[in-house]
């Protein structure tokens, strides 16, 4: 008998057999959880990867402990700041009825700056320049995450233009008590000449990197009692997420004690995330695989009599498994496009409908192959193998018996 | 007619000093004991006997379910003791027509699909012609009209009848049929014992084990078996 046959029969045993669909349900919603779990777990890894990857911060260690050590012998250190001289937050003349102009300058340097997608990136030579978000809100709200999508500037709005910011500068009052008194207000205006890629960076909207001497000129400015001896932190740029240990290290033995990152994830949470979704992954494969032995026993049980009349008609023991298996194929198979459709209409929803404001800060969905697999191999593989092993078992006995055991 | 391999040399079924033993943790039984029989083509046998006398386990041994614990069996000519799994279900397959006391239909399959079952395995049916076949087998019992039912649809005898066509499907030369009126009416019963004589006389050899004083009336032959022995062979024609 030729397959076609084999799988017609198959088609129409179970087809026509309505307590199937239930199998197939459970099937389905077994393999349309495990799809959620790994598309969830997919898109939270790849978006961590890919920040760390773009977004220098993550690479930034921070030393707390003033020293006047000499790193230079240190290697893989791409850049070293003081953080009093890291950013400077203020109104710009970005204000208007959308926006309230309120702007986060940035350490600005080649390495410091996410992967610039329009325009030049800053050079330490030219003054008065930006680097702004490709996606920009300059709006104090971003920093909230409080974005009206569809007032987002493109760039086609900043690319070119200019902005000025405010700061003031201060002198020491007649006690000395360190309470500065406002001297005069001054103002700089940059034009912004690069835009970077904010979408897949955990960097604000509103946050724009500007050459390190003009932000320090502003900060040390607004800040007359920083000098020499005050307490800051200095800010310590890693070429590459695998050097950071060795700098590390490399700072411990220097003798800096308060060591961290500017920008961390949480190690803790991925890993208790990568513990939850093992967890998860095994109790929806324990369902999958009790799902089909309760069933598929109670299946075949049902159809022992079946079996044995094929048996008694001629049926060779390979062709009565091979029909069962294609029957079982082809009804995990139904659960797995069912389950597949569910998810990625539920995943277009998701991703058009509730997700379209996270996407401004970087948080996009995804769909691949590798969300798609495992579960996949899960849902069919897997009732495959169950069945053949359950169909083994009782191909064994007699035909005989087979006819004999009547539900 | 479709060629049957190799099975043509003789037209005669012999067990010859056929012993089957179930051994149980218990005990052994003695479920045959040392027959010797034969069985031709174009006769109509029945087997009766009391309950547990060793009916099944005969049918069984006929139709290559159970293997002998002794003593031979010879098909057509070939000895088949010595066969292995696959070639006992090709035979099966292409000379043995089982007809069973509870229909065993596939619940799922219309009637018409049911008698094609056998023919799937059968390289000389087309398989443009496997419906028309099935059609004309169920015509044959008469039950043209009830082709597209499924078996929940179909009374005991209908289904029973649909049986008998299936187990003609593959047109071979051997029916047996344990009890096949086992859960029928009388009248239903009638119409079973005149298909199966018809067959018999159309050159099959019919054997059927059943309970009903009935069948004597349609068989050439009658066995009666007890507690594994042969107690009585009746011929028809003797008498
Ligand atoms: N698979 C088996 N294992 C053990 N004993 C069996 C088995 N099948 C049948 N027997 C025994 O063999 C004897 C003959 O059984 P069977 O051929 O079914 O008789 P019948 O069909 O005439 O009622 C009985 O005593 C029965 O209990
Ligand atoms: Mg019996």
């Amino acid at each position: 008998m030729k397959t076609t046959n084999d799988i017609k029969f198959a088609f129409l045993k179970s087809i026509r057999d309505k307590t199937k669909f239930f199998y197939v349900l459970l099937i389905s919603l077994c393999c349309f959880i495990s799809l959620i779990i790994i598309g969830f777990y997919f898109n939270i890894t790849e978006f961590i990867d890919e920040s760390i990857e773009k977004n220098p911060a993550f690479n930034t260690i921070l030393v707390t402990l003033n020293k006047e050590e000499d790193l230079s012998d240190v290697d893989h250190i791409l850049d070293i700041h003081k953080s009093n001289n890291d950013f400077y937050a203020n109104y710009t003349s970005f204000k208007n009825e959308k926006f309230d102009g309120w702007l986060l300058l940035s350490h600005g340097t080649p390495d410091t700056v996410p992967e610039v997608i329009y325009g030049k990136n800053i050079d330490k030579n030219s003054e008065d320049i930006a680097i702004c978000p490709a996606k920009f809100y300059p709006d104090s709200g971003a920093q909230h995450f409080k974005i009206n999508s569809s007032d987002i500037l493109k760039n086609t709005d900043t690319l070119n233009s200019t902005f000025t910011i405010e700061y003031n500068s201060y002198k020491k009052n007649k006690f000395d008590d360190g309470i500065p008194i406002k001297d005069k207000t001054l103002n700089k205006t940059f034009k912004i000449v690069g835009l970077y890629d904010n979408t897949k960076t955990l960097n604000f909207n509103n946050e724009c990197f500007v050459t390190p001497s003009v932000l320090k000129e502003i900060t040390d400015t607004i800040d007359p009692y920083l000098d020499e001896n005050s307490i800051s932190g200095t800010y310590i740029l890693i070429d590459d997420t695998k050097n950071l240990n060795y700098v590390k290290n490399e700072l411990y033995k220097k003798g800096y004690t308060d060591i961290e990152m500017k920008k961390n994830i949480d190690i803790d949470i991925v890993k208790s995330l990568n513990q939850i979704v093992v967890v998860l992954l095994v109790v929806v494969i324990m369902g999958i695989i009790v799902l089909n032995a309760l069933y598929i026993k109670k299946q075949i049980l049902i159809e022992k009599s079946n079996i044995g009349i094929l048996k008694a008609l001629g049926y060779k023991k390979n062709k009565i498994k091979k029909i069962y298996i294609l029957e079982n194929m082809f009804l995990s198979t139904l659960a797995f496009v069912i389950a597949i459709t569910v998810f990625i209409f539920t995943f277009l929803i998701i991703k058009y409908k509730f997700f379209v404001s996270f996407r401004y800060f970087g948080i996009n969905l995804f769909l691949n192959y590798k969300i798609i697999f495992l579960p996949f191999l899960l849902t069919i593989m897997l009732s495959t193998l169950i069945c053949s092993i359950i169909l083994n078992k009782v191909l064994k006995s007699d035909i005989i018996k087979l006819l004999e055991s009547e539900e | 007619m479709k060629s049957k391999q190799n099975l043509n040399q003789d037209d005669t079924i012999t067990l010859s000093q056929a012993t089957k033993i179930y051994n149980t943790k218990t005990e052994k039984i003695i479920a045959l004991n040392n027959l010797n029989l034969s069985f031709k083509k174009g006769k109509f046998y029945a087997i009766m006997g009391h309950s547990g006398s060793g009916k099944s386990t005969l049918i069984s041994v006929l139709g290559l379910i159970t293997t002998l614990s002794e003593g031979n069996y010879n098909l057509f000519g070939r000895e088949i003791s010595n066969l292995t799994e696959n070639q006992l279900s090709e035979i099966r397959s292409q000379h043995l027509g089982f007809v069973f006391q509870s229909y065993y239909l596939y619940p799922t399959l219309k009637a018409f699909e049911n008698v094609m079952i056998p023919m799937l395995l059968n390289k000389n049916i087309k398989e443009k012609n496997r419906e028309k076949i099935a059609l004309e087998l169920l015509q044959s019992v008469g039950l043209k009209d009830r082709a597209n039912h499924f078996p929940r649809e179909l009374s005991g005898g209908e289904q029973q009848r649909v049986a008998i066509a299936r187990a003609l499907a593959n047109d071979p030369n051997i029916i047996l049929a344990d009890e096949p009126t086992g859960n029928l009416d009388e009248q239903n019963e009638i119409m079973i014992f005149e298909k199966l004589k018809q067959l018999s006389k159309e050159g099959k050899c019919i054997i059927v084990v059943s309970h009903s004083q009935e069948v004597k009336k349609y068989a050439d032959i009658i066995l009666e078996l007890n507690k594994g022995n042969m107690k009585k062979v009746s011929d028809e024609n003797d008498e």
